[in-house]
């Protein structure tokens, strides 16, 4: 049985795994004592091949796991841009920008496009819960995580393009598949693990264990 | 299961304190969105001005953004081009800045041929090793740049490639309007002129089209001369988008708008039409064009362009009834840009028929004004970079080329020689858009280097071993814009949005990282800022005052109706140019017939643009490639009777081949093209697969070209083909 604070730990272990990451901070992430929980972990090699291909923006597998790009860009009175889709800095991305300047937090640079990516999104939501503020933290939830649905339909859309994608050499091509499945996995627990959060008022001990990340192969 | 309290990696970064988060009151999105909207007194509302970059007029906008966020755009009331408004283009263009397929930082080719993201320090340390290597072995000759000209782009790119020794600078001008700016500049002294809309009594248009190659002004200019009762002639072989504006459609064989000019000329001459008084003091090599001209009679003319002899007599006739407020447009890209071995030579006809009416700068007539420049800068500040020692590649073969272009074609000539080791390219689409994508291909990949600087994965991108991501036009400044005509104006892009992706860089910084990585970094040891405040300042421009404002009028060039000066090689109108004839060419001007024409079985291709597409730059652009699938806007064109022959209904799917490429598309069967043609717009077939919107849909007109070049001059001959076409059946 999983206690909130351990699916917070766990949640909190899989977030960075969401953005592209040096080896040493990915050999420190997947290496430490309570990685195990992430399941079947990558080697360097195949996670570097994932995200160059995932993670950097402009590529043609690209899926950034970044809010703004999975929502209508701006709701605001005005825009000329509102409804598009598939833009970086909308709504959610200013709302980031706001909150975390509330919270006296300092989005990296390397976010500058991107405040609304699901690692800083998944950083917040901890925070707050860990503070003991619930109800911001199930408010930031139901306003900023209702969208990863469809991101992992975007995972699954980029998968059947890999399996499709000729030019792609055999090694390179199964090693994406599965780098794509195991962020879809990812994906799928952080789901789990809010949902299990978000309903419970009261930290107490869950009945039954999470799904793990061990399914991938 | 018990999970270890691990340490985690966090990146966000501050005091974050407990207490602070435990307090957090409201952090509903709601809330704030409803906070935002309301509080139009505390959101920040900026306005900032710019020059679009959906296309190369480079419209002057006014951008309004909302807590650091593009809003809305208006076009600018006082630039020329946009007077207030802007076009589909303009509008959608600007949302690149935020696209989710924006190349965000510096890429390299790897051994298998796809990209990994690297370091901006890396890039520029690679690709100087490779300059310097070049430079060693090769000299600078061996090195160039294409460009597609940008108020920066232009200047850095000259600047960096001379810096580097090499004076192999091209703009895209081959493929674009090379052919009607060379052929002009022989005859009138320069590459380009306007109409005066405002007075004019009857202007043709040879190919050109306001309402699809839109520039607001233009548009406003046509619309108002229609309105006032002007006749307006469309000689196109499709009834293009300015449709709507014309009294007349004179469909015309595709490549033979040549025949037809000679044949006016023939009218005004033959019929003592003509402005005798201005040929006499304006011009020279007349009796030797009168002579020739005796043949080129509009029956003669018939048979070959397709319209019919009186209706050739009769304008030609109501031209000079109409003159000198009567002219012939000079067109930009359209007909004789660069479409065909006679392309020149139908430029120099244009401008004759011109000369015959006596309208050159006369009340709506043909108008050849004045352009501002910028004064001498302190060269210690703007150190001049030394004059390369060789040629540019390519004057020597194609002699007749405008200075200012070059023609790009050279480069995979010279590759293809095993001369020209590496090339970069700024702005330019060149693989996709000038010319034979294969061609391009092949020779881009015998070259020792390729980098592309941009802002998304292009076909050229695809073909380089570096890709530099610059930022978009709206996160940036630029030097200033010289703008020339019946007033002066400098105008300006200023920065109206933060730097967005942090590893995208301005070109002006790009090339000047590129510059010290490869020695020559001494040359650009100032910010595009000192240098436009510099330029400004020789024109009394304040740079402040122009980021206001965007633009400003300049010292009035006091131009004259009825005085006009040729800056030719005689100081007149040139019926005769030497240096054409020494080029191989006829020095009087002349018809040349085009190169390719189609059998009994085949079919004339012609390009054209839509008004809310740019080439290749735009497809990718989602509310713009919405409104293609939303209107099925990628179909090709097929008059209605040849439709019928093929059996071939709307929205069928046919199979289009020439000698180079096979490709099925569907077909839009229409009135408004004549028979024997097919139309395609020219901005589909992406093969990139960055550009996911783009990426397949429709067919790229390029593919089906031979590579071949215009005599003398270098353009591509872009619909120097004959297609086949059959119906696909289901």
């Amino acid at each position: 049985m999983t206690t909130a604070s351990e699916i917070l730990v766990i949640v909190s272990l899989i977030a960075p795994l969401f953005t592209r990451l040096n080896e040493e901070d990915y050999t420190s992430l997947t290496q430490n004592e309570g990685s195990q929980v992430l399941g079947y972990v990558p080697t360097w090699r195949e996670r570097s091949i994932m995200q160059n291909e995932l993670f950097v923006p402009g590529m043609p597998l690209a899926a950034l796991p970044v809010e703004s790009l999975y929502k209508a860009w701006s709701t605001l009175p005005g825009s000329s841009y509102g409804s598009q889709k598939g833009l970086y800095l909308g709504d959610s991305a200013h709302h980031m920008t706001a909150l975390c300047a509330q919270l006296e937090l300092d989005v990296p640079e390397q976010f500058k496009a991107m405040p609304d990516h699901l690692t800083l999104l998944l950083e917040v939501f901890v925070l707050l819960f860990e503070s003991g503020n619930r109800n911001a933290a199930c408010q930031f939830a139901s306003d900023h995580l209702d969208w990863l649905e469809d991101y992992q339909a975007a995972l699954e859309s980029r998968s059947d393009e890999v399996v499709q994608a000729s030019v792609l050499a055999e090694e390179k091509r199964k090693t994406l598949v599965r780098g794509i499945e195991q962020v879809r996995v990812l994906v799928g627990v952080v789901r789990t693990s809010v949902a299990h959060l978000i309903n419970s008022h009261e930290a107490r001990y869950v009945r039954e264990p999470l799904a793990t990340v061990g399914d991938v192969r | 299961m018990l999970i270890p309290d691990v340490s985690r990696r966090a990146f966000l970064k501050g005091t974050a304190a407990t207490a602070a988060l435990a307090a957090a009151g409201s952090v509903s999105f709601g809330a704030w969105h409803t906070q935002t909207a309301e509080a139009a007194g505390s959101n920040e509302i900026k306005q900032a001005p710019s020059l679009c970059n959906g296309c190369s007029s480079k419209c002057g906008l006014m951008a309004n953004t909302m807590n650091g966020r593009l809003w809305t755009l208006q076009g600018s009331k006082m630039h020329p081009y946009s007077k207030g408004k802007l076009c589909g283009r303009g509008h959608g263009f600007a949302q690149l800045a935020y696209s989710d397929e924006r190349i965000t930082q510096p890429m390299k080719r790897t051994e298998s041929g796809e990209y990994e993201p690297i370091s901006w320090d890396v890039a520029y340390s690679e690709i100087g090793d490779k300059v310097k290597a070049i430079l060693a072995s090769d000299g600078p000759e061996a090195l160039s740049i294409v460009q597609d000209p940008r108020p920066s782009g232009k200047y850095y790119s000259q600047r960096f490639m001379n810096a580097l020794g090499s004076a192999n600078v091209y703009t895209h001008g081959a493929a674009c309007n090379l052919s009607k700016e060379s052929g002009m500049t022989k005859t009138i002294g320069t590459g380009n002129y306007s109409i005066d809309f405002s007075n004019a009594k009857m202007v043709v248009f040879i190919g050109r089209s306001y309402g699809d190659g839109i520039r607001p002004s233009s548009v406003e200019s046509l619309s108002a001369a229609a309105e006032r009762g002007a006749r307006i002639v469309l000689v196109d072989p499709r009834l293009n988008n300015s449709g709507i504006f014309a009294t007349d459609w004179v469909p015309v064989v595709p490549g033979t708008d040549l025949a037809l000019l000679l044949a006016w000329c023939n009218v005004l001459v033959e019929e003592g039409l003509y402005d005798k008084e201005f040929v006499e003091a304006n011009t020279v090599g007349f009796d030797e064009f009168a002579a020739q001209v005796k043949e080129y009679t509009p029956a003669w003319a018939e048979k070959i362009c397709g319209v019919p002899a009186d209706t050739i007599k009769e304008l030609a006739q109501a031209l000079a009834k109409a003159a000198p407020a009567a002219a012939i447009e000079p067109s930009w890209r359209a007909a004789f840009g660069c479409a065909y071995a006679n392309s020149f030579d139908t430029a120099r006809a244009v401008t004759a028929v011109n000369a015959l009416l006596g309208s050159w700068n006369e009340k709506g007539g043909a108008l050849i004004t004045s352009s501002p420049k910028a004064g001498e800068l302190d060269k210690a500040k703007f150190p001049s970079v030394p004059k390369p020692a060789a040629r540019r590649a390519g004057d020597a073969e194609y002699p007749l080329v405008l200075s200012s272009m070059g023609t790009n074609l050279a480069v995979i000539e010279a590759a293809q020689a095993g001369k020209m080791k590496g090339c970069f390219f700024y702005n330019s689409n060149a693989v996709q858009g000038y010319s034979q994508p294969k061609v391009w291909r092949e020779a881009l990949d015998k070259m020792d280097l390729v980098v592309s600087i941009d802002v998304q994965m292009s076909e050229t991108a695809l073909c380089s071993d570096y890709v530099l991501p610059e930022c978009s036009y709206l996160e940036r400044l630029e030097v200033p814009e010289f703008l020339g005509g019946k007033k002066h104006y400098v105008a300006m892009r200023t920065q109206v949005l933060d730097i967005i992706h942090p590893e995208t860089k301005p070109c002006d910084e790009i090339f000047a990282g590129l510059a010290k990585a490869c020695g020559v970094g001494n040359y650009f040891e100032f910010t595009a800022e000192e240098y436009a405040a510099a330029e400004l300042a020789t024109v009394g421009v304040d740079l402040e005052e122009i980021k206001k404002s965007g633009i400003v009028e300049l010292k009035d060039p006091n131009f004259t109706y009825g005085s006009v000066a040729f800056k030719t090689a005689s100081g007149k109108f040139e019926f005769k140019t030497d240096a054409v004839g020494q080029a191989g060419l006829n020095a009087v001007i002349g018809y040349t017939p085009r190169k390719v024409m189609p059998n009994q079985d085949e079919f004339h291709f012609i390009g054209g643009k839509q008004g809310i597409h740019s080439h290749t730059m735009t497809m990718n652009v989602e509310a713009l490639n919405a409104i293609s699938r939303e209107y099925d806007l990628d179909r090709v064109w097929l008059n209605a009777s040849d439709a019928q022959k093929l059996g071939v209904a709307e929205g069928d799917t046919v199979e289009i081949s020439s000698s180079e490429h096979t490709g099925k598309t569907r077909v839009h069967v229409t009135q408004r093209l004549m028979p024997g043609v097919v139309y395609i717009p020219t901005h589909y077939g992406s093969s990139s697969p960055y550009l996911t919107r783009a990426c397949g849909y429709g067919l790229n007109m390029t593919d089906f070209v031979p590579f071949h070049t215009e005599p003398a001059v270098g353009s591509t001959m872009s619909q120097e083909v004959a297609i086949k076409v059959r119906k696909v059946e289901a």
